[in-house]
């Protein structure tokens, strides 16, 4: 079960390698990214704001932004780590991603209580993207034409991949369309980077208007 | 590379590190003190995956016919078969083929 995802994750942090070095980012940042944050989509969502001068405001919003993702995941397992004293539980999370995550708490529900799958799976996985972020960027430099090659969608494929590829959830047409239709809007009419935001807000702001017995069964 | 650039770059990894492990602790410290409402949870859960979209839709406007066409086929294999490496795989082909006979 481990091993097809640390392999897919080899492939992404190529991709991400790749991408890197096509964005114009040095080598190291690249790697400081990979080894550091650990985090493909805001990763790749930070290669877009990545020209100098630096948006270090909206580079910060938008990692938040995608970030309070993980604060919902690391409360889910709250229960799970709750016996651990308090410095085991925060070391427990260092390595928390999507997928790992996921997969932790399906063996939790089916009754594993041994944290090893948590913190192994986060070890296999943060490997795994480090490796094939240093495969990307020592090959990526090679390709003269990325286009023509299809080198610049990988990151539009990835991040669409993680918003449609997770649970089916027909409720959550109505934000992401309000969320689509304002970000463009702001993207044509405000100034730059603040579209993210926009979007963000008015997605968020849209799924809580919804009426509350559409969320039935999330709303636990 | 400048020296003010490469500072730049490593206060901007260093925000992202701290964000990135901050919002991973978090959750574990809010919930030690109080669950999270039904309403927060909600407001959180779109927000995120809204951020996304944001960065993605002018992308896509924006863009030529290949990745218009990218997006579409990512899109479509991710709902229909759930395979992320697929759904990245026939998103490049895609825009390699319009390329090649479009430009």
């Amino acid at each position: 079960m481990m091993l097809p995802l640390a392999a897919f994750t080899v492939a992404f942090g190529l991709a991400f390698g790749v991408a890197a070095v096509h964005r114009g980012l040095a080598d190291w940042e690249a790697m400081l990214m990979s080894l550091f944050v650990f985090a493909a989509p805001s990763q790749f969502a930070a290669l877009e704001l990545w020209h100098p001068p630096l948006p270090l405001l909206a580079l910060a919003a938008v990692t938040l932004a995608i970030h309070t993702r993980h604060m919902l995941m690391s409360a889910a397992l709250y229960p799970w780590l709750e016996p651990l004293p308090r410095r085991q539980q925060l070391a427990m999370v260092i390595l928390l991603t999507d997928s790992n995550w996921a997969m932790a708490l399906g063996e939790y529900h089916r009754g594993e209580r041994n944290l090893g799958i948590l913190l192994g799976g986060g070890i296999a996985l943060w490997s795994a993207w480090v490796v094939g972020t240093g495969v990307g960027l020592v090959f990526g430099g090679g390709i003269t034409e990325p286009e023509r090659f299809g080198l610049d969608v990988i990151m539009l494929c990835f991040l669409l991949m993680i918003v449609v590829g997770g649970r089916p959830r027909a409720l959550m047409a109505l934000p992401w369309l309000a969320a689509a239709i304002s970000a463009l809007m702001a993207y044509w009419w405000l100034p730059p980077y603040l579209h993210v935001m926009v979007g963000a807000m008015t997605g968020g702001a849209v799924a809580v208007m919804l009426p509350g017995r559409w969320f039935g069964a999330t709303a636990s | 590379m400048s020296a003010s650039v490469a500072w730049q770059s490593l206060a901007g990894i260093g925000l992202m590190v701290v964000i990135a492990y901050g919002s991973r602790v978090l959750g574990l410290l809010v919930m030690s003190y109080v669950p999270l409402g039904a309403r927060v949870r909600r407001f959180i859960d779109a927000m995120s995956s809204s951020v996304l979209i944001a960065v993605i839709t002018p992308m896509v406007v924006h863009g030529d016919g290949g990745t218009k066409l990218a997006a579409l086929a990512a899109g479509g294999v991710a709902i229909a078969w759930r395979n992320p490496l697929l759904a990245i795989a026939l998103g490049m082909a895609s825009a390699a083929v319009w390329r090649w006979w479009w430009s």
